[in-house]
């Protein structure tokens, strides 16, 4: 029986783990998408003290070395087992590469530029969305990206606290020694992984302006 | 008046970082706020387009006080052009320069037109640049954008702070160059922030000198640069310096021979109608035989007095001889209160003519050098 054997015996037994896998890898994500871009607007804006900003960039920049193992044990000792817990957990802990990146990414963008917006007669609703957004979307981009698959990674990781998905696979697989149910759990989270991590960038090179990509280059040759 | 600030403050807390400062600027011209750093040029400007809220006196923008303008309207109707230039690096310069007629909500149509006639107003070749990106330009480049940018909708008043100022010498020049002639062609009401005299001797047609906060003297660029009223203005004005420099350069080098000269034989008539002719307000009055300076006429004596001849009009002048400095010809202009001198040989015959912006621009131009050493 080869790598493929587990696959090809069970197809349903898999897609139903790979769907499981996408529904708690989705929601958490996208939830920490738009409350990550959320909290890192609301930190950003012009009448935030610069300490507040610093402090989440601080706290968030510390957190993404927490392993995710113990954010999923911490959330498991409140909430019990299950999907919801799992979830949560994967929530909180794709929400730190997020804000960490889009609320620096917001710290560095040039005051000279928001200055002249104001000065030209644009509303702040205007910068953030004209001139704002525009330029943290490749760090935007980055945090988002790295949530993807450090997310798609640690769901399996929640299978041991009874959320489901690929990680189910691959725990059972470990304990029957079963190399191709191993592998029958790990290849389609790692094929799922670099499927969103294509989709992602594809995306991001879509919204990204020439002019950004050109100033990136031109600040990374001067440096 | 476009702008005006009437007794205009600005505190932080103990700080007084515009005191008491009262400024009508001219319409149509360039004015220069000018005084060493930290002085108050930049806060009088966000004042003026309400980016800093004054904390005290008042600011009219067209007769309606800045407090009872939307500030977003205000600044939409006033351009804003600052040293970092601040282009957005993610729109094309097309779309930097069509920002504000976008707020504005103009036709694209129209839009489109606009910004092709600013590149060519800003000497940027709009096949070439329309639909590039500002990192794809050199510096000059960006600022001219930049210009182009702040003049966008047509608004009467621009602001401009220290503009040119990152801009390296021999460019400098050049866009100061083009600077006055786009100013001659749309007379805006400019106001311009700078700490460098030359710029603001050369770009101004007229100067406001702060200090600590404070107006210290407000007239024609002409006007301080003959009578600075002050000891901090004189010391901003280099004074001294540049004049020592005025010392190496002779008059025949620079004096100009596109002067009115009429032989004091003729009717005053005709004095007064080739003046008009050539829109000159003097005349010099020479020996008709000899073409010896006898003195000069104004249009103003010739239509007091129409009748009777050139000789009984004309007045005494000094004059001065080619080989003299420009420091001596500068010394006899102000003695004598004009702005022209005539350049006469050692024979007493008209040659040229020497004035006092010729001058003006060889100490701007010295101090540029650096030839007024030390
Ligand atoms: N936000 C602020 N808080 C306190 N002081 C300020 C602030 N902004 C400017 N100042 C002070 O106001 C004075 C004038 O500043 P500014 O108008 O920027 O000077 P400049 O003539 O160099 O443009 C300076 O002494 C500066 O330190
Ligand atoms: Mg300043």
């Amino acid at each position: 029986m080869g790598l493929f054997g587990y696959i090809i015996q069970n197809p349903g037994r898999v897609l139903e783990k790979l769907y499981e896998h996408i529904i708690i890898f989705g929601i958490s994500w996208a939830v920490a998408v738009l409350i990550g871009i959320v909290i890192s607007i609301m930190v950003s804006r012009p009448g935030v003290k610069p300490r507040v900003t610093d402090t989440v960039v601080g706290i968030t920049s510390a957190a993404q070395s927490v392993p995710s193992i113990a954010v999923i044990a911490v959330v498991f000792l409140f909430t019990g087992i299950g999907m919801v817990p799992a979830i949560i957990a994967l929530f909180l802990y794709s929400l730190v590469p997020i804000i960490f990146n889009a609320s620096s990414a917001f710290k560095t963008i040039d005051p000279a530029l928001k200055e002249a917006a104001r000065g030209m007669g644009m509303s702040s609703r205007q910068i953030l969305w004209k001139v704002e957004i525009p330029l943290i979307i490749p760090q935007l981009f980055s945090g988002i990206r790295t949530a993807a698959t450090i997310n798609i990674g640690t769901t399996t990781i929640a299978s041991a606290v009874g959320a489901g998905g690929l990680g189910e696979l691959i725990f059972i697989g470990l304990r029957l020694i079963n190399t191709s149910q191993i592998f029958a759990g790990a290849f389609p989270a790692a094929l799922l992984a670099i499927f969103i991590d294509i989709l992602l960038s594809r995306l991001e090179r879509r919204i990204t302006s020439e002019g950004v990509l050109m100033d990136i280059e031109k600040h990374s040759l001067a440096h | 008046m476009a702008i005006e600030l009437i007794h205009a403050e600005k505190t932080y807390g103990s700080i007084t970082a515009v005191k008491d400062l009262s400024l009508t600027i001219p319409d149509n011209q360039i004015t220069i706020l000018i005084g060493p750093s930290g002085c108050g040029k930049t806060t009088t400007m966000k004042m003026i387009n309400g980016l800093i809220p004054k904390t005290g006196g008042d600011i009219m923008i067209n007769g309606v006080s800045v407090d009872e303008w939307d500030p977003i309207q205000l600044r939409r109707n006033i351009g804003y052009i600052i040293q970092e230039i601040g282009l957005f690096p993610h729109y094309t310069i097309f779309d930097n320069i069509a920002i504000v007629p976008r707020l504005l909500r103009w036709e694209e149509k129209r839009i489109k037109q606009r910004v092709l006639d600013l590149l060519d107003l800003v000497n940027l070749d709009p096949g070439e640049f329309t639909y590039k990106f500002p990192s794809q330009l050199s510096g000059g480049q960006r600022q001219r954008v930049g210009v182009a940018r702040g003049l966008a909708s047509d608004p009467d008043i621009v602001l401009m702070d220290e503009p040119f100022g990152a801009i390296d010498p021999i460019n400098r020049e050049k866009i100061q160059d083009s600077f006055l002639e786009i100013q001659k062609e749309i007379q805006k009401t400019i106001v311009f922030v700078t700490h460098d005299i030359h710029e603001a001797i050369k770009l101004g047609d007229n100067l406001a000198i702060l200090d600590e906060g404070s107006l210290v003297q407000f007239d024609t660029t002409y006007n301080v640069v003959n009578n600075p009223e002050t000891p901090l203005v004189e010391d901003l004005l280099g004074a001294d310096r540049a004049f020592k420099g005025l010392a190496l350069l002779r008059v025949k080098d620079y004096m100009k021979n596109d002067f009115l000269s009429l032989a004091k034989s003729t009717a005053s008539e005709e004095a007064l109608k080739q003046m008009e002719l050539r829109q000159s307000k003097f005349a010099f009055i020479v020996d008709g035989r000899n073409r010896k300076l006898q003195g000069y006429v104004t249009v103003k004596s010739l239509k007091h007095r129409s009748a009777g001849s050139l000789e009984q009009l004309c007045k005494p002048t000094e004059a001065i001889q080619p080989f003299a400095t420009l420091l001596d010809a500068m010394t006899k202009l102000f003695s004598m209160g004009l702005t022209t001198l005539p350049v006469v040989d050692d024979r007493g015959i008209l040659i040229g003519v020497i004035g006092m912006k010729t001058i003006l621009k060889q100490i701007e131009q010295m101090a540029v050098l650096g030839i007024e050493g030390d």
